[in-house]
């Protein structure tokens, strides 16, 4: 055998993975951000219409946003909006993270009912308690079937014998909540900002599926995590974002998209978080940031230190106050899915993404979602329902991107969360440090 | 005057032939009728697979009934091959945890008849036609097969699964006392059913299979083939894309003197998918590659080498 050959078949033998799927997303690597547009500004009034239609699912897949959302595509294109960042974090309810959120700064936030308690094994009523620790050591099993044990019909009486049933524990601490005490700078967020208090997970599942929502609009297969992944030949959000010239990065210091692709560090696309502070600080993000925890860490899925995950996400906010791109951003702070975490508000049905294709209408329990931009409504309480895949038409509104399913395409995009008026203090206050010591504290 | 390529081809290939069957033991190539070869065998089999799938890996185990053989007939005119699997399957499915739990049944055959255009001479061409199906049913206890939907895809492997495929080969046969040997290439159209988050596939096939057998029980097969779909549209998203697989199987089977036979099969495929948007870019992406691996033992309840 000659040498050269011999060279080859080992450098392939260590080199070539044939477990690997190619996603075929190589061209990102080169494809260069567009300048924004120095002409983009205030002064874009968007009507709410359609809302009838869309709650009737009565647009498919391609339809374009200006069609679903009744505002000409030439007002969409002048949202002051080039530069979109998901933070999405991982398993947390609204009510565990935000229980006193209404009584703590923001009142337009619905309010835990005095009422609400979930039933424990012994036939005893548990009702919301304050957390003693920002490290709860218990992860209450979340998948679909837990999770229809969860929402039990919509009864949301289930979430402690779940717990009780999947953990080591009396199931007791799935009804804890935290305040500002615990969390200072989430609930300086929430209350500065716009959130949405009926921001629910497309899919009464975990992981994989709820993240699948948002880059495909649609669960591709995928109902429970851990083993099966979307085909790479879905047709995703990434696909529409090149096909239109734009860019996208997804950044993390663990699994980008927490696993939920099988993709690594060495897939198109996948940066650390460093070249995400780095683009911040140079004004080079990409049109579409993902950004994800490291798993367990600083991600905020039990059993992390909720603390550690709001040091990281105000790294990320100070980097994008600074950054030269603050004026074009919109950042979405969001939880993928509630993790199995109480919740009072029954998930309503969503559209069925594609006819002959999954049956996921079952919405799982609320998440907290915050819009953070100089353009976003400050201290507002959204009421409008919608799941991660209102963030998918967002990006697509503000791009002129056609939906991927008629999930998205019957989504609000949530656009009530931004005042584009002129006129506006676009200005943000410094934000507190991030709490401290919380994990000690049991 | 240079010799054309396909003669050129025809020429060595006629050499690749008598060179495998000297290296076989053949007797020189003879103008005599070609002798009868016949194999065939049939019992009860028990066997076990494992493999991966784009929905998980997955553990099966088969017991049931297998009838398979070669055999020429009219003095070495036709070629008839054929293999009939009738199996209750069951085992783990690894696309979700716990795994999922199958149980049902599988009917796998072929039938495949060839002409052989020099019946008299050992070696001649060959042209055959060959149908397929292969239909597995395995459900989980307490859930119906619409409940699939409700859990992570098991598309290839669990609830109705239909493949069929209709195959035309042409090449070379040579027959001798001892031995067979097959090598063809061969057009095939695949099929495959709709399933839960997968549409129905339609694959044109272009592929080369060899078969060699034996008298004294051994069978041994290889083929690879390309295949693709056809551009499927989606209206709706502007796109359309186009389905490519290869694939590469092969078996080896050896049938004991006395109780029975074993034999070990195994395959390995990889799609890859063509999507363009309209107004938009392409996109080439590849799933992983699968494969699959299965050993059957087999209590011969008639057993004939001729």
């Amino acid at each position: 055998m000659r040498p050269a050959r011999l060279v080859w078949l080992l450098a392939c033998a260590a080199s070539c993975d044939p477990q690997e799927s190619d996603w075929g997303l190589g061209a990102i690597r080169s494809l260069q951000t567009p300048p924004d547009d120095p002409t983009l500004g205030c002064g874009v009034e968007l009507v709410v219409a359609n809302t009838r239609e869309r709650a009737q699912c009565a647009y498919p897949a391609g339809t374009l946003a200006a069609d679903a959302l009744g505002n000409p595509a030439a007002l969409l294109a002048a949202i002051p909006i080039r530069h979109v960042i998901i933070l999405m974090r991982e398993n947390r309810s609204f009510d565990h993270l935000f229980g006193k959120l209404h009584e703590r700064g923001q009142p337009g936030v619905e309010a835990v009912p005095a009422s609400f308690s979930n039933p424990d094994e012994t036939g005893s009523d548990v009702f919301p308690t304050h957390a003693t620790t920002t490290c709860i050591d218990s992860d209450p099993g979340h998948q679909s079937a837990s999770m229809q044990r969860c929402v039990n019909g919509g009864k949301m009486d289930g979430f402690v014998l779940n717990a009780a049933a999947t953990t080591r524990t009396n199931g007791h601490f799935v009804m804890d909540y935290y305040d500002e005490i615990d969390l200072p700078f989430y609930y300086w967020l929430a209350r500065s900002f716009a959130i949405s208090d009926r921001h629910f997970a497309p899919n009464a599942s975990g992981t994989f599926a709820n993240r699948a929502f948002l880059e495909f609009a649609t669960n591709a297969g995928v109902v429970d995590t851990g083993i099966v992944f979307p085909p790479p030949s879905t047709p995703s959000l990434f696909h529409l974002l090149m096909n239109a010239g734009l860019t996208w990065g997804a950044y993390s210091d663990g699994l980008p998209f927490s696993g939920s692709l099988d993709w690594d560090h060495a897939d198109p696309g996948v940066h650390r978080l460093q070249e995400l502070y780095d683009a911040l600080d140079r004004g080079t993000l990409p049109n579409v940031a993902f950004v994800d925890g490291i798993e367990d860490v600083d991600d905020d899925h039990p059993t992390a230190d909720l603390q550690l995950g709001e040091a990281r996400v105000r790294t990320v906010l100070e980097h994008a106050l600074a950054s030269p791109q603050w004026q074009r951003l919109a950042m979405f702070w969001t939880y993928d899915e509630a993790g199995a975490f109480a919740d009072h508000v029954p998930p309503p049905r969503g559209c069925l993404p594609l006819p002959a294709r999954s049956p996921f209408t079952d919405l799982g329990p609320r998440v907290p979602l915050v819009a953070i931009s100089p353009w976003a409504r400050r201290g507002y309480a959204s009421h409008v329902v919608h799941d991660h895949t209102a963030i998918t038409r967002f990006i697509e509104a503000v791009f002129g991107l056609p939906a991927l399913t008629a999930r998205d395409a019957n989504s609000d995009a949530l656009l009530d969360l931004f005042d584009f008026s002129c006129g506006r203090d676009l200005g943000v206050e410094a934000p507190p440090e991030v709490g401290s010591g919380g994990c000690a504290r049991r | 005057m240079p010799e054309s390529g396909a003669r050129r081809w025809a020429r060595r290939g006629a050499a690749l032939l008598v060179l495998l069957s000297r290296g076989a033991g053949a007797q020189p190539l003879e103008s005599a009728a070609a002798p009868r070869f016949d194999s065939r065998v049939r019992g009860v089999i028990g066997g076990v697979g494992i493999g991966t799938s784009s929905v998980g890996d997955y553990l099966l185990v088969a017991l049931g009934g297998q009838w398979q053989g070669i055999q020429s007939l009219r003095a070495g005119r036709w070629l008839l091959q054929w293999d009939v699997l009738l199996a209750a399957r069951g085992g783990y499915l690894a696309n979700q945890e716990p795994y999922l739990f199958l149980l049902g049944a599988r009917l796998a055959s072929f039938l495949e008849l060839g002409y052989r255009w020099q019946a008299e001479q050992p070696l001649s061409p060959y042209l055959g036609l060959r149908a397929a199906a292969d239909q597995q049913v395995l459900g989980h206890f307490g859930r119906s097969f619409s409940d699939f939907d409700q859990f992570n895809s098991v598309d290839g492997v669990g609830g109705l699964v239909a493949r069929g495929a209709l195959r035309l080969a042409l090449g070379a046969s040579l027959l001798e006392q001892e031995r067979s040997l097959l090598l063809v290439g061969f057009l095939e159209e695949a099929f495959q059913d709709l399933q839960v988050n997968t549409e129905a596939l339609a694959l044109t096939q272009l592929g080369l299979a060899a078969r060699f057998d034996l008298r004294s029980g051994l069978s041994a097969g290889l083929e690879g083939a390309w295949g693709f779909a056809r551009e499927r549209q989606d209206s709706q998203r502007a796109l359309r894309d186009q389905r490519q697989r290869v694939s590469l199987r092969g078996g080896l089977r050896w049938v004991f003197e006395h109780t029975g036979w074993i034999e070990a099969r195994a395959s390995l495929a990889r799609d890859s998918n063509q999507l363009e948007y309209s107004g938009g870019r392409s996109y080439a992406t590849r799933d992983a590659p699968v494969f699959d691996v299965e050993v059957v033992y087999g209590f011969a309840l008639e057993r004939f080498l001729q």
